[in-house]
């Protein structure tokens, strides 16, 4: 259609003088923004999304610049937000280059979390014409007075990386934001041409709602059908009569991966936690001494200035390997990178595509994955993802509704901004996504929370943040104002501790918790390096190089994803193909003697099979389930059975999960039989009874540290003000126990256990498996000793919950009497025994 | 044994803890108590953060409740009895008067902690005693624990401040968290009274001896028992 205007020919011969391709989406992406319209446009990694939605507007202004005699008017004129602000220079860069190889005299500038007060005051009073920032940046500029007026000039939102938002609650501030800028370019007669570029997932439609909200109708998914071949390789353990059936760390392989980092010429090496890369990266080092300087380390909890050095490094192609977490799974073009090394199970299809797509960052060059598994049972989910992975099976992301903490946040910000009034602000926020359903009732409430802090009828006295006068809601300038521009934003960030050296410099964060455990002289693994602990004063631990050779490796929380549906189905496929005697694959032919083991000692089940193993030890009685529906839905059907249970006799039951069952153990014998099984696994009720069992753990509490953070329940402090801020500063923990005595029909409390419902336990799945389960053939088996399938669970028993029957003295006194005879058993054996046994037990199962 | 009250034997003084998180001390009719951060609740809601109020009445009833149990000549609160200079309109300190009032044959003294800011007295009932340290031989009352080092009085130290709490995990399997008195050989610490007060969790050491609290009652700890190694941790 617009062929023939120039500043496109312009573009095009830009693009050939690049020596680059231009695909079809790309024009097509162009030609719907020169429409006005707003849509998404998704293509894998590297296939030039981001001149897809970056031209449009470019080549517009370009047309704009040979007409027009005058300057264009002053104002913010587009709008890019990323998800990580490590990404935010690298795409300013690339947006500047190529405006400016192609005339146009657009400026672009970056406003994030690191940009400095001066340069903010800068763009202030001099907008630049393209800002490039994240949700929780673009919440803060919403949160000064004459936003309204510093956004005039908008006309284009264009949303990175929308997958990475989607889905989290960053995503539902985004969303609120955009429909407040939707609701600046309505008042003056205007609309905004809103674009997602995203990788491809399951449910792109939902995702483009998510974004637009009302304005959803008449936007379009742009797709780029770009093949792009990734290979999946395993690294199959030498001698798998040795190789561990539980355990996440994978350094048994180090040799073998040393020969794939020395292969290649670049390598990014994947792990699953932040723990698990210190780990590697310190073996890595340790083996292969003539690496030093050429193998970094790059995760979360590093420093934000070192982290970039060595991105900077890959970039520049200087580096051999970098290992990292899922911190270097976005962003920018890593090119050098010729291939990806994945430690333990990529959890999800998605994921590992994404991963994957790091190496050969390019149109039309493939990419190679090598697997090494930490588990015998990852090398059947390598198997399975690579099958998922041909298939097209890709997971599907859902967007979160009905955030209200997140809502309370944003009235907040909007009343510190231009304010707003009461009903005007209602429609608004129903032309969102995430609250197009919000009930009367629930806007009553959160208004009521930010202005009286609770309940019309009781208030709080002296409740001091958003004041409503003549209907129209502020926030007063000053101490509240200030505390709640400090506290913008949906991620949790877990006190954590800054980490220097004696000498001066950060290294990095840590969490509170993990130095709480360690005493000055204690010697933890971080940022790659053995560290001693020194002292600890005001957040801050210092540290100094340590000589020693041994130390703790911290643990980060974090989340620890559960495998999706499509790897789940996709692993009891590979049983069912096992069965058939399919060996195709080198990780099922490698695995093999296992898969006998568990058919000999009990079952192996498939897909129509419920597999329920009970075995009996010193330790007491332990029941595994085996529902393959993922850990988090594990971790639900745990705490609703254990509770089931305890509701017919009085019990005690650990619940540990994983992503193929779930373990309940109880120190005394239980029967279980078929038709008690059928009760416990009922999906009537399922709702009442999740509820009901929630309360006896501390489920719901634990999500709500997020909640009360966001919601402004707590404030984390001034950055560096230290101690003067503790006397506002309480856990999360006590404010969820006060509000349980003292408000319980707080609604934040609901959507706690509504989160944990959704979220956590992902509660339509679970509908669906106990729904599965009821037509289900039944297996109940009593194998001899741990099989291959339930020793995980059972080495796993750390990250456990427990739904108790019996009071708390009852609970201590039994905790006691086990902690007293583990204290005397560590008294008669030298501690490394212990460790041995464990071991022992793991190759039992091979010499039979 | 119901085990709501625990009786130990300190420099040949009866003590009796009570899991109400306080100590009545029988041969001089003195009830102890330490950290209750009185108006903490308000604190926070004049900083935005929407805390339901109730729970600094509520820790007067509490108090009312264990002076009309134990009728002592002497409350003794050791630090921290406010969280904040209050302002003079905040509603707790009326039923403060009150319960004072309805007591007025029991002593009140309270040792200064670091919340109790100069001026805090003169917003609250003149009644109060306030004061640094108390000493009752055999014992020395204060706010804050003393550092060994810089002992500067020879008597077994009574105090509070720390809000001591001890957690119970088994290297595998769930953990209870509760608080607990600390008894060591040099110092006894009380848990924290107030319900709007965190813990701290407390390195006790061999010769230690804590006593934990739990809903309805108190659960004796001993030492093997709280210093198993740390669990959740790779070593390399």
């Amino acid at each position: 259609m617009s062929t023939d205007n120039p500043s496109r020919k312009k573009i095009e011969r830009w693009f050939k003088s690049q020596g680059r391709e231009l695909f079809d989406f790309q024009v097509k992406t162009w030609d719907a923004w020169e429409r006005g319209d707003s849509g998404l446009v998704h293509s894998p990694t590297g296939s030039g999304k981001t001149l897809a939605a970056w031209l449009g507007p470019v080549q517009n202004e370009l047309t704009r610049q040979d007409l027009a005699s005058s300057a264009a008017a002053t104002g913010v004129k587009l709008l890019w937000i990323t998800p990580l602000r490590a990404l935010a220079n690298d795409t300013a860069d690339n947006l500047q280059n190529s405006a400016s190889a192609l005339g146009c005299k657009w400026t672009v500038q970056i406003r994030t979390g690191d940009t400095s007060t001066t340069v903010r005051q800068k763009q202030r009073t001099s907008p630049p014409d393209v800002l490039v920032t994240t949700p929780e940046s673009l919440s803060l500029l919403l949160s000064y007075a004459n936003n309204q007026q510093y956004f005039a000039q908008l006309q284009t939102i264009i949303v990175d990386e929308w997958h990475e938002l989607l889905g989290s609650k960053r995503g539902v501030q985004l969303d609120l934001c955009i429909t407040r800028l939707r609701q600046f370019a309505q008042a003056r007669d205007s609309r905004l041409k809103i674009w997602a570029l995203s990788a491809t997932m399951a449910n792109l439609d939902t995702a483009l709602q998510a974004l637009l909200g009302d304005a959803a109708k008449k936007a379009k998914v742009i797709s780029g059908n770009i093949e792009r071949k990734v290979f999946v390789k395993t690294i199959i353990p030498p001698t798998m009569q040795k190789f561990p059936w539980s355990g996440h760390l994978g350094i048994q392989l180090a040799d073998q991966a040393i020969d794939v980092i020395d292969a290649a010429r670049s390598t990014l090496f994947f792990t699953n936690t932040r723990s698990q890369a210190e780990l590697w990266f310190e073996t890595i080092t340790r083996k292969r001494p003539d690496w030093l300087g050429s193998v970094a380390i790059h995760h979360g909890s590093i420093d934000r200035k070192i982290r970039s050095v060595v991105e900077q490094r890959v970039r520049e192609g200087l580096l051999r390997c970098v290992v990292c977490t899922s911190s270097l799974d976005l962003g920018v073009d890593f090119s050098p990178v010729e291939q990806v090394v994945q430690v333990g199970s990529p959890k999800g299809i998605a994921r590992l595509m994404q991963r994957a797509g790091r190496s050969g960052h390019r149109p039309g060059v493939a990419s190679t994955v090598v697997c090494i598994p930490t588990n015998a049972f990852e090398l059947v989910e390598f198997a399975a993802a690579r099958r998922a992975l041909l298939a097209g099976n890709i997971e599907e992301r859902a967007p979160l509704s009905r955030s209200l903490d997140v809502l309370a946040q944003h009235l907040v910000t909007v009343a510190l901004g231009s304010g707003f009034e009461r009903n005007a602000m209602l429609d608004e926020i129903r032309c969102s996504y995430s609250f197009s359903r919000i009930t009367d009732a629930e806007w009553n409430w959160i208004l009521d929370f930010i202005t009286r802090g609770g309940q019309a009828l009781k208030g709080y006295p002296q409740f001091n943040r958003v004041v409503e006068s003549n209907g129209f809601c502020r926030v007063p300038q000053g101490r509240i104002a200030r505390q709640h521009r400090m506290s913008i934003g949906t991620i949790s960030s877990d006190n954590m501790m800054r980490v220097k050296w004696m000498s001066g410099g950060t290294i990095g964060h840590i969490e509170e918790s993990f130095i709480a455990k360690i005493k000055p002289g204690s010697t933890f693994l971080f940022s790659g390096r053995l560290v001693e602990l020194v002292q600890t004063k005001d957040m801050t631990v210092f540290v100094k190089k340590s000589n020693k050779k041994r130390g703790m490796v911290p643990r980060w929380q974090g989340g620890r994803f559960p495998m999706s549906c499509q790897l789940a189905d996709s692993v009891l496929e590979s049983f069912a193909l096992w069965k058939t005697g399919d060996l195709e694959t080198p990780e099922i032919e490698a695995i093999d003697h296992l898969l006998k083991v568990q058919t000999a000692w009990s079952v192996l089940p498939q897909k129509g099979d419920f597999l329920v193993e009970k075995i009996i030890s010193r330790e007491g009685c332990s029941h595994f389930f085996y529902p393959f529906a993922g850990r988090l839905v594990h971790e639900g059907l745990g705490i609703l059975i254990a509770w089931r249970l305890s509701q017919r006799i009085p019990v005690t039951l650990t619940i540990s999960a994983s992503d193929y069952g779930f373990e309940l153990f109880g120190s005394d014998n239980i029967d279980v039989n078929e038709s008690l099984l059928l009760e416990l696994f009922n999906p009537a009720n399922l709702l009442d009874d999740l509820l009901a069992s929630l309360n006896s753990t501390e489920a719901a509490k634990r999500q709500f540290r997020d909640i009360a953070r966001i919601a402004g329940l707590v404030f984390q402090g001034y950055p560096g003000s230290g101690k003067s801020t503790r006397q506002i500063q309480a856990s999360s923990g006590l404010i969820y126990d006060v509000l349980k005595n003292y408000d319980r029909e707080n609604l934040l409390l609901d959507q706690a256990n509504r989160e944990v419902l959704e979220s956590q336990m992902e509660f339509k799945r679970m509908q669906e498996t106990l729904k599965s389960i009821t037509n289900c053939e039944i297996k109940l088996r009593q194998p001899q000793r741990l099989t291959p399938l339930a020793f995980p669970l059972w080495a796993d028993r750390l990250q456990s919950q427990t739904v108790s029957s019996e009071n708390w003295r009852q609970r201590v006194e039994k905790m006691l009497n086990s902690l007293e005879s583990a204290a005397v058993e560590t008294l008669h054996k030298p501690n490394n025994k212990r460790k041995k046994r464990h071991k022992q037990h793991v190759h039992k199962g091979f010499q039979d | 044994m119901d085990n709501k009250t625990i009786e130990i034997i300190c420099q040949e003084e009866t003590l009796q803890l009570d899991y109400r998180r306080c100590i009545y001390w029988p041969s001089h009719k003195t009830l102890l108590l330490a950290d209750v951060h009185l108006g903490k609740d308000n604190i926070f809601r004049q900083h935005g953060m929407a805390i339901p109020e109730g729970i600094s009445e509520d820790n007067l009833n509490h108090i009312r409740q264990l002076l009309h149990e134990y009728k002592p000549e002497q409350l003794l609160i050791l630090g921290d009895f406010v969280h904040a200079v209050p302002s003079p309109q905040e509603p707790w300190i009326s039923s403060l008067a009150k319960l004072i009032h309805e007591f007025s044959s029991t002593v009140f003294t309270i040792v200064s902690g670091n919340h109790d800011k100069p001026g805090t007295a003169n917003r609250l009932p003149d009644e109060i005693n306030w004061t640094n340290v108390v000493d009752i031989s055999p014992f020395h009352f204060r706010h804050e624990p003393l550092k060994t080092e810089s002992k500067t009085s020879d008597k077994y130290t009574i105090c509070g401040h720390l809000h001591p709490c001890i957690t119970l995990s088994m290297r595998k399997g769930p953990t209870i968290r509760m608080p607990v008195f600390w008894v060591s050989p040099e110092q006894l610490v009380l848990p924290a009274f107030g319900g709007f007060t965190g813990m701290h969790t407390i390195r006790p050491s061999r010769r230690d001896k804590c006593i934990g609290i739990g809903p309805d009652s108190l659960v004796e700890l001993r030492s093997q028992q709280f210093t198993i190694p740390i669990r959740g941790t790779t070593r390399i």
